[in-house]
């Protein structure tokens, strides 16, 4: 051993008992982790042809006669299976106010959507049909799941939760007839000056609309038109609200519908200029329950000509999206099923 | 004609430095090397004093700085359990709108509160770069409370979009969102700063201890061979000044060296125990509170809420893996806490079916604590169950930990100015007793 080995002996020993190991260590923060999801990836769905889409998405299976009495529904129906049941199974929105939004004072799902539920759960069960109605709150996404799942397989009967009618959604499901014509429009500020989206593209204005959203399509697939517009994506359309409530937005876009139930949210807003969509909203039903669809057909039928209808839109919607009654959409029919 | 004699020029290796410097140690006259041997002595005291003294000294204020460190870390988790709380208690009391509890209402202020004065107590010992995230957190607390009551505002008057302000606010205290900022990311990034400090100190205070015994064992060796050089040359076996040195340097190095050893085990002690198991169990405690939130949240969200309940499973990882080391030195109170947790567990995916099926009503009861489980079990009293034994493992070993800390350092002040009066001493005697030689030679 030379003279340097031993003065690293030496050094190391009287490091050793100087204590100099390896010390203590304080670990790092634990990270937590999200179980991976088993699901099977998203399914392709069926598309319409040229052809499809050329034809009127409107157009549902007529009403069979008058509707039969309540609580007397035809033997082996599906509205007599809802009977015995004794629930009629409803998905709908929880935070579209005007349309399906829970009330937190009375602690209860509200708005025109629901009403027109309530009207074909009376049509079954009779003057109290509403109290035989179980709610389900589900997303845009999981409307036409909960349509195909069916009651038995936890989803639903019925879906009335501001849904557009289209061809697309035709290949999965089926649709009552129109039972109110929504459209694109915008949500200014009140004195704002602004009269439409064009005024706001004209201005450079910053429109809000939901990523995902065929409103923030419509803005985006029209780049000459709205060349000079800003698109700002968020969330939700209630994020658009906060945006435009924090200055981040000039305006939202979106359904008459949905912004109305925004300009309901904040006096200081207002919709404003005409449709530059068509978005006629029905109710979904599971495509092999063609008579249930004739059912709610029937009960729409009524409801358009004894004044329910009217009804419905004026406990909701006059003054917030016009400042009268308007005429019901009229039912288009003749789909073979 | 003979061979010509090649040349080789062989290198003329000069001598070592060793053998050079011992011809020369061989041609010096005995009082000369005893001169240089006092000389050696003296230069060796003074490093042991000074170099021995400045190594305890630094010992000492490592393990100081971990003390501090540790606090800056408890104090910034407590931070961060106040305002994951705070939110869960309004996330929960949105959730009953315009019947909020006065109690919660309160709880909810004293938090934010509290974490408002925690952020400028814990500022006030930040290095810049932290001073900058606990800014961060300080500005997002005050933009947190701004949404939080706009929500209740809105949701006051039934209008949904509260729910969005309060999503807002949720994403202000925790997200996902690696590019947005948050009060937890902001908070968390001073938490592992202070880690990072506390393991860099006690790393410090390990490597402090090498200064005392290197120059001592190095003055012990220099001392006992010079003892039996002067044995060997002046044909007496002790030389009691210098004899008394080397019992003095080595009762220094046995003794410091116990002190110093056992002041640094004490701190690994308290930082790989106390310390630790306070850090995991506020780590449990503060992913469980933002998992609450999250639970809230997808019952306000109503079928929109996939992110929160999969954030709700990212708490819950963190809980579930922190419960699985057994937290505290109680086991009493690391069951109790395991025990509670479970029925939480419990109830929330109980809250999830009923949700998932459409009995949102149902879910937000047994939620808020309103009504039990199908096995009679109670979420928010479970909830509170845990809380209460984690928070209190928490303050245990909090407690425990601070105590260790500061007990371990307090000898080694002492040591510090014994170490260096000691040094001096054992100059003075090596002096004295080379001194004694010399004076035959006069």
């Amino acid at each position: 051993m030379t003279v340097r080995h031993r003065l690293v002996v030496a050094l190391t020993v009287s490091g050793l008992l100087a204590g100099c190991g390896g010390s203590v260590r304080l670990s790092p923060a634990v990270e937590g982790e999200v179980p991976t999801s088993s699901d099977p990836a998203t399914p392709a769905f069926p598309t319409c042809s040229t052809e499809e889409q050329a034809q009127d998405p409107t157009r549902t299976y007529e009403p069979e006669g008058p509707l039969p009495t309540p609580g007397e529904m035809p033997a082996g129906s599906t509205m007599e299976e809802i009977h015995n049941r004794g629930q009629l199974i409803v998905g709908v929105s929880g935070d579209t106010l005007l349309f399906g939004a829970r009330n937190p004072l009375a602690n209860e799902i509200e708005g025109f959507d629901i009403d027109m539920l309530k009207e074909v759960a009376k049509a079954i069960f009779g003057p109290d049909g509403e109290s035989n109605i179980t709610y389900k709150v589900i997303t845009y996404a999981d409307r036409l799941p909960n349509i195909e799942a069916g009651p038995d397989n936890g989803g639903v009967d019925i879906v009335a939760h501001t849904m557009t009618i289209n061809c697309n959604r035709w290949l999965r499901i089926a649709f009552s007839s129109t039972y109110f014509d929504a459209g694109q429009r915008v949500l200014v500020k009140k004195d704002s000056g602004f009269i439409g989206i064009d005024a706001l593209n004209a201005a450079g204005a910053t429109v809000c609309a939901p990523e995902g959203s065929t409103n923030i399509d419509f803005l985006r697939n029209d780049p000459e038109r709205f060349a000079n517009m800003v698109v700002l994506a968020k969330p939700d359309i209630t994020d658009c609200l906060v945006a435009m409530q924090q200055g981040e937005a000039d305006a939202a876009t979106g359904d008459d519908t949905v912004l109305a139930g925004l300009a309901a949210q904040d006096p200081n807003t207002e919709v404003v200029g005409e449709k530059f969509t068509e978005e006629p909203y029905g109710l979904g039903m599971a495509n092999d329950r063609i008579d249930f669809v004739r059912f709610v057909n029937s009960v729409i039928e009524d409801m358009r000509t004894d004044g329910r209808w009217a009804d419905i839109y004026s406990r909701w919607l006059v003054g917030v999206l016009s400042d009268t009654v308007i005429e019901p959409p009229a039912a288009i029919y003749g789909r073979e099923g | 004609m003979l061979p010509t004699a090649t040349t080789t020029t062989q290198p003329q290796s000069s001598p070592p430095v060793t053998r050079l410097f011992a011809r020369r140690i061989a041609t010096t006259s005995t009082p000369a090397k005893l001169s240089l041997l006092r000389a050696v002595f003296i230069v060796l005291a003074v490093v042991l004093a000074v170099s021995g003294a400045f190594g305890v000294n630094r010992r000492a204020n490592a393990i100081d700085d971990v003390r501090t460190a540790a606090g800056q870390l408890l104090a910034l988790q407590d931070i961060r359990v106040r305002v994951v709380r705070a939110d869960a208690i309004a996330s929960s009391s949105y959730l009953v709108g315009g019947q909020e509890d006065p109690a919660q209402r309160t709880a909810y202020l004293d938090e934010i509160a509290a974490a408002g004065d925690g952020l400028v107590a814990v500022s006030g010992a930040a290095t810049d770069a932290d001073l900058e995230q606990l800014s961060e957190a300080s500005r997002l607390l005050g933009g947190y409370v701004g949404l939080v009551e706009q929500a209740r505002a809105n949701n006051r008057q039934g209008f949904p979009v509260g729910a969005t302000y309060q999503r807002q606010a949720n994403g202000i205290v925790s997200n996902n969102d690696p590019d947005a900022p948050d009060i937890v990311s902001s908070l968390r990034a001073v938490e592992a700063s202070q880690r990072g400090q506390i393991n860099d100190s006690l790393a410090t205070a390990h490597r402090a201890g090498t200064w005392l015994h290197l120059s001592g064992w190095l003055l012990m060796l220099a001392l006992v061979l010079g003892s039996w050089w002067m044995s060997r040359t002046f044909r007496r076996v002790v030389n009691l000044p210098i004899a008394v040195a080397i019992v003095l340097l080595l009762l220094l190095l046995v003794i410091g060296g116990t002190k110093q050893a056992g002041a640094v085990s004490d701190t690994d002690g308290a930082v790989g125990t106390q310390l630790a198991s306070a850090d995991d169990a506020a780590q449990a405690r503060a992913a469980a509170f933002e998992a609450r939130s999250q639970e809230a949240l997808t019952l306000i969200n109503r079928g929109n809420g996939a992110a929160n309940e999969a954030n709700w499973q990212r708490g819950d990882d963190i809980v579930t893996q922190q419960l699985g080391k057994g937290l505290g030195t109680e086991p009493d109170l690391s069951d109790d806490a395991a025990d509670a947790y479970d029925d939480y567990r419990d109830a929330h995916t109980e809250i999830r079916v009923l949700d998932d099926d459409g009995n949102w009503d149902a879910a937000v009861a047994v939620s808020l604590g309103r009504e039990p489980t199908s096995d009679g079990i109670n979420a928010g009293l479970a909830f509170d169950q845990f809380d209460r034994a984690v928070g209190q493992i928490v303050t245990d070993e909090a407690s425990n930990a601070s105590l260790r800390l500061s007990d371990a350092a307090g000898p080694l002040g002492s040591l510090r100015n014994i170490v260096f009066v000691a040094g001096l001493v054992i100059a003075a005697l090596a002096a004295f007793g080379c001194g004694q030689r010399l004076k035959e030679y006069r």
